[in-house]
């Protein structure tokens, strides 16, 4: 039973990963492999900041702030250079190895009896500690997202993925619109660094490697399975994407049960990807 | 109203494939005017309805409207000064995003769009009262998506969006180039009665010579660039349509 709690707890740490992904990947079409960079990122500073006896929400603020500028980042790059989206984010991704690890000054940072975000909460057990932290975590930022997506802005915003012509039209700066709109997802995906750094309890410069994908697959996995979902309204839509995280970790989790090798868990995690990304494309083939 | 002062546009200058779209176009258009662009393919019709709207930027020249000089402004910082509908219906809507939201979006084009929630009851009535008039039933569907309806019906609600917002000047590049006969024939009335309604200053570019002799008040042929021919209201209602093919050749 312990695996199912952990993969429920780390799902729910990632669905700040994966609302960011939704961001990026449905709202702007760019799968954005910042992320890998962002996620360990958030991480970093989070380590730095609670083994330094920094207060826990202002570690909250500083890590979505990391993730923010490297998201800032890879939007100017794109934008402004014109650089396509997929390379941008990688570029960026690649200089923040460097940057996490100067800033690690080493590969690996544990916390040991350091007051953390779950510490904050006077709850003696501690997974009953860590998951209703992170539940009121995640729900926060999910109805935060839901509120901006329905603002005026966030109505510009979502335009803007779909024809950049009329919004353009509409009197937006689409170019500040990714710009601002990559910052809000890196912002996420460095909170999920935050939330699991902590309960993994250290940082570590690989930790990010390959997450994107993870994410991704998320997203994919929470719009495939809870499809009556999405067309209920954004927040139902947000929470299809919370559940996708959950569903996703419980089955990589239930593959490391039956005795898969950890050592191909990534290969799993991109097989799982493949297939629904494939599964998607077959059914609309059959239609033709 | 519009000012065009001796616009000159060319892409992939100094390149084997450069293209001299416009040569020195000269144009004012009052206020009020409907204007009929026609001309053939690379005649510099679409490059004109661009270099106003603010997608090219033009090389030389300049525009003014209502004597402020907009040569430098961005696309999206024209908006204020202009409604445009595109040639396809599928870029003028976004097809994730409701009807309601859609509309939302063009009744800020000339506005800030802010961190508030106004798509509330009240604005839904404003959009169906204002959608009721197409009669394609459309008022009772505000929350589904625009990606479910049609080219035809999508189009016809862009015409209503672009009065969602305070509108003075309208540019149409080929409307109904994507739409079939029945649709193109709804969406140009309903254009034209926008127009009208509203007393809108409009350019309208059409390969539909029909089109262009029933609506309008003037009409401009371009050839190679420039206006070849500029025909105003009164010799307009005489022309038949034989001339204009005539004018083709």
């Amino acid at each position: 039973m312990d695996f199912i709690i952990t993969a429920l707890i780390q799902g729910l740490g990632f669905s700040a990963l994966g609302l960011g992904i939704f961001i990026s990947l449905r709202i702007f079409n760019i799968p954005d492999i910042t992320t890998d960079g962002s996620y360990t990122l958030g991480g970093v500073i989070t380590a730095i900041c609670l083994t330094h006896d920094v207060n826990p929400l202002l570690t909250l603020v500083l890590a979505l702030l990391g993730g923010m500028i490297a998201g800032t980042l890879t939007g100017l790059i794109h934008t402004l250079l014109k650089v396509n989206a997929l390379l941008a984010g990688i570029l960026v991704m690649t200089a923040l190895y460097s940057i996490n690890l100067a800033l690690l000054g080493r590969s690996n940072l544990p916390l040991i009896g350091v007051n953390d975000y779950f510490t904050m909460l006077p709850i003696s057990n501690q997974f009953l500690q860590q998951i209703v932290s992170i539940i009121i975590f995640i729900t926060f930022l999910s109805i935060f997202l839901s509120w901006l997506l329905k603002t005026d802005f966030g109505i510009a915003m979502r335009a803007t993925g779909n024809s950049e012509a009329m919004v353009r039209a509409m009197g937006v700066n689409t170019n500040q619109m990714k710009i601002i709109g990559l910052a809000l997802a890196n912002g996420c995906t460095a909170l999920s660094g935050f939330l699991l750094t902590q309960y993994q309890g250290f940082a570590d410069i690989n930790m990010g490697i390959g997450i994107v994908i993870s994410g991704l697959g998320s997203v994919m996995v929470g719009e495939t399975l809870f499809k009556p979902l999405l067309k209920k309204g954004i927040i139902y839509h947000l929470i299809a994407i919370v559940l996708g995280c959950l569903t996703f970790r419980l089955i990589l989790a239930l593959a490391l049960s039956i005795g898969l090798d950890p050592n191909y868990l990534k290969l799993v995690t991109a097989i799982i990807v493949l297939l629904i990304v494939a599964l998607g494309n077959i059914k609309s083939f059959k239609k033709i | 109203m519009i000012q065009l002062i001796d616009l000159f546009l060319t892409f992939n200058k100094g390149d084997a494939n450069e293209v001299k779209a416009l040569q020195g176009v000269n144009c004012e258009i009052s206020k009020g005017d409907f204007i009929v662009v026609i001309g053939a393919n690379g005649s510099g019709k679409s490059s004109l309805l661009n270099a106003i709207a603010g997608t090219v930027v033009f090389e030389k020249g300049s525009i003014t409207i209502n004597g402020i000089n907009i040569s430098n402004l961005k696309d999206y910082e024209r908006s204020k000064f202009l409604s445009r509908i595109f040639q396809n219906p599928l870029q003028g809507t976004a097809h994730d995003l409701s009807i309601v939201d859609n509309f939302r979006l063009a009744s800020l084009r000339t506005k800030s769009k802010n961190l508030t929630i106004k798509t509330d009851n009240d604005f839904e009535e404003i959009v169906r009262e204002k959608i009721r008039s197409l009669n394609m039933g459309l008022e009772e569907k505000l929350q589904q998506t625009m990606g479910t309806l049609s080219g035809g019906q999508r189009q016809a609600l862009t015409l209503i969006m672009a009065t969602m917002d305070d509108c003075k000047i309208i540019l149409l590049d080929e409307p109904t180039a994507a739409l079939d006969p029945k649709s193109s024939a709804i969406v140009m009335e309903k254009a034209n009665e926008i127009i009208s309604i509203n007393k809108l200053t409009a350019v309208l570019i059409t390969h539909q010579l029909k089109d262009a002799l029933t609506f309008g008040n003037r009409l401009l042929l371009m050839k190679e660039g420039k206006i070849y021919k500029d025909i105003p209201s009164h010799e307009k209602s005489l022309l038949k349509l034989e001339q204009l093919y005539d004018w083709f050749q």
